[in-house]
């Protein structure tokens, strides 16, 4: 016997609410692919994909279909490019690439990540190829995501790689400029990069993890900022603690609707359940956006003294909910404050509550980091390189992980407004307030130790 | 809801249904009748609609009780002259297969309130083969909200039946829903996950 409230509390989270599986990402090991030949290692790439990931789309639409629930993404993540690049030159890398946008389109999913190297500690012959051939590989495919690992609390901070990044950020932008350079979109630089991340663009397969593998991101940013409307007009005087364990009884069932979609698709396919991200994810829509959830609690002008502990109860309160909810949390189980992607974000930075600056504040108590900024098309690579490394250091002395997805557009102007379109939404150019003044410490290079966080045993 | 029992293989059971006004006591005053008889209420489903009292119960005596017997135990316990009871002897055989072998979904019916909706929604669902076991209407002023729980066969195309579904609705100016039941109780229940997916088939 079911309570009519609670059955028309799930239908108004589904239908009014926004709430939906953001992405059933498949991960697929590809350590066994590697042959004598680049082109036979790239059929063997396409063939292990479109065999594994053959059903995924049918069955996904299936189960939303069962439940009246809309799964808005289905994705792959694989081994990281830079295992099957190991002695290999850019042309080669360019091949790979192009064989897993083949795949990946042949399968029906829009994203595939995993042109990806962990260079925390230093470089590989295949890590070097993945970095020197990111521009041609990311603007010449069109699902292809890529990502690299540049620190770590136990590694420390690879700063010849982010310098290099740097170069190669304004690289891709401009090998994309018809797109705004857009292809800088594709690519995420991070600290402490989890394994099991569903989401894109930094999702790839990690060493650790089993040959092939569902992970889930939930969303639900419209769900939990319709509870805090609802507690706050029930009790227009509620307290911060009230709106925190609102915020975790609805995280909770958002969490369990991730949990029943990841567990079922897995089980269909015959293949193991990895785990399910609790992060927030905003999309442009009104009504689904992060910066809302902040707006209701209270805080108007996002920027404004306050937001930061504002991210901080919500993603808190969160965690909280979603770790009762699963039995299997990973990836990056927070709150996303993707600018381009949240119109409120978005709109704070336009009216100038909310600055670069504030946001690397944010992201020492968020899910991730500077997340789908665009900057003017004359930022320098030292600029580029050193918010890299601020927002390293946070995750690697904070244990978290954190990362950098800025997007330097060319020939674009601070103030210039620019439209990608769909999910990745649109924004205005901004700048950090001293772009310039650091380039001797970034170009010293070099790497900076482990913290003493590290010494853990 | 239906109760383990130890006199499951007692050789009288009886199915009993009442339907009255509302007063307080009537439960109390119908399982004291079957009590004293000596029987086991082993299944009850109760509810109370707009004023009326409706019960249906199944009772298992260890030794013979006759249906008069009963009824007249049932009736003068209720102490009103326009209840209205009804006796039968049960006979359901254990074991039974499910009226329709498939898997549980809720529909949910929402619009302004109109004749012959639920006519046209049961009339289509039975076409399809959709067994409804549970449907509860809830009026707000002019609105009303249906919810019912079916049981749609597995051999069904479940995309087939929302369409059909929705088809069957909108005539009437409603909206509707027909989803598989591990979405609600995921949302409003706390437990394991896990059990809820016992035969998901494999591709």
């Amino acid at each position: 016997m079911y309570k009519a409230s609670d059955v028309l509390a799930t239908i108004r989270m589904l239908q009014e609410e926004h709430l939906d599986v953001r992405t059933v990402t498949m991960g697929i090991h590809l350590g066994d692919c590697i042959r004598t030949g680049m082109d036979e290692t790239a059929e063997a790439v396409y063939r292990k994909i479109t065999t594994k990931a053959a059903n995924l789309v049918r069955i996904c639409d299936q189960i939303s279909t069962r439940y009246g629930l809309q799964i808005v993404n289905k994705r792959l993540a694989v081994s990281p490019a830079s295992l099957l690049l190991e002695g290999r030159n850019r042309a080669d890398a360019l091949a790979l690439a192009q064989a897993m946008d083949r795949a990946a389109e042949a399968v029906k999913v829009d994203l595939i990540g995993g042109f990806t190297a962990l260079v925390q500690k230093g470089f590989t012959s295949g890590k070097q190829t993945v970095l020197e051939s990111l521009p041609e590989v990311l603007a010449q495919t069109s699902r292809v995501c890529g990502s690299v690992n540049v620190g770590s609390t136990k590694a420390g901070m690879n700063v010849d790689a982010i310098r290099m990044l740097g170069r190669q950020i304004l690289r891709l932008a401009d090998a994309t400029k018809d797109q705004h350079g857009f292809g800088a979109a594709k690519l995420v630089v991070f600290a402490n990069i989890p394994e099991d991340n569903p989401f894109m663009a930094g999702a790839f397969l990690g060493p650790g993890e089993p040959e092939c593998v569902i992970n889930v991101g939930v969303s639900g940013p419209g769900v939990v900022k319709q509870a805090v409307d609802r507690a706050l007009e029930e009790r227009p005087d509620c307290t911060l603690d009230d709106l925190a364990e609102e915020i975790k009884h609805t995280a909770f069932r958002v969490t369990r609707v991730g949990e029943l979609v990841g567990r079922e698709v897995a089980e269909r396919l015959g293949i193991q359940f990895g785990v399910l991200d609790l992060s927030l994810a905003p999309t442009p829509r009104v009504g689904d956006s992060v910066g809302e959830i902040y707006q209701a609690m209270g805080i108007a002008k996002l920027g404004a003294p306050g937001t930061t502990a504002a991210v901080a109860l919500l993603n808190d309160a969160v965690k909280k909910g979603g770790a009762f909810a699963s039995s299997s949390v990973g990836g990056l189980s927070g709150a996303f404050i993707p600018v381009m992607e949240d119109h409120a974000l978005a709109e704070a930075m336009e009216a100038g509550t909310l600055t670069i600056e504030k946001l690397e504040a944010m992201t020492a108590v968020c899910s991730v980091g500077l997340d789908m900024l665009m900057l003017p098309g004359d930022t320098k690579s030292e600029t580029i390189a050193g918010l890299i490394m601020d927002e390293a250091a946070i995750g690697i002395i904070n244990r978290k992980t954190t990362a950098v997805r800025v997007i330097p557009v060319p020939g674009g102007k601070v103030g210039d407004r620019i439209d990608f379109g769909g999910l990745f939404g649109s924004g205005t150019i901004c700048n950090v307030v001293s772009p310039t003044g650091a380039e001797t410490f970034v170009n010293r290079g070099g790497h900076i130790p482990a913290p003493i966080q590290s010494l853990t045993n | 809801m239906r109760m383990n029992s130890v006199t499951e293989k007692a050789s009288c059971r009886y199915v009993v249904s009442v339907l009255v006004k509302d007063k307080v006591g009537i439960l109390r005053g119908v399982s004291a009748a079957l009590a004293d008889l000596g029987g086991d209420m082993d299944g009850i489903s109760q509810t109370v609609l707009d004023g009326y009292f409706a019960l249906i119960l199944t009772v298992t005596f260890a030794g013979p009780c006759s249906e008069e017997a009963l009824r007249s135990a049932v009736q003068d316990a209720l102490d009103d002259e326009k209840a209205d009871v009804v006796i039968r002897a049960y006979d359901v055989p254990e074991n039974r297969p499910p009226t329709v072998q498939g898997s549980r979904y809720l529909v949910t019916l929402n619009g302004k309130r109109t004749v012959g909706i639920l006519k046209a929604v049961t009339n289509f669902l039975a076409n399809q083969g959709v067994n409804v076991e549970g449907w509860t209407v809830y009026a707000d002023g002019p609105r009303a909200t249906h919810l019912g729980e079916v049981t749609v066969p597995d051999l069904l195309d479940i995309k087939q039946v929302q369409d059909g579904l929705q088809e069957v609705v909108a005539v009437f100016g409603f909206t509707c829903g027909i989803q598989h039941e591990n979405i609600f109780l995921v949302t409003n229940k706390v437990g394991a996950v896990r059990p809820l997916l016992r035969g998901a088939q494999h591709v």
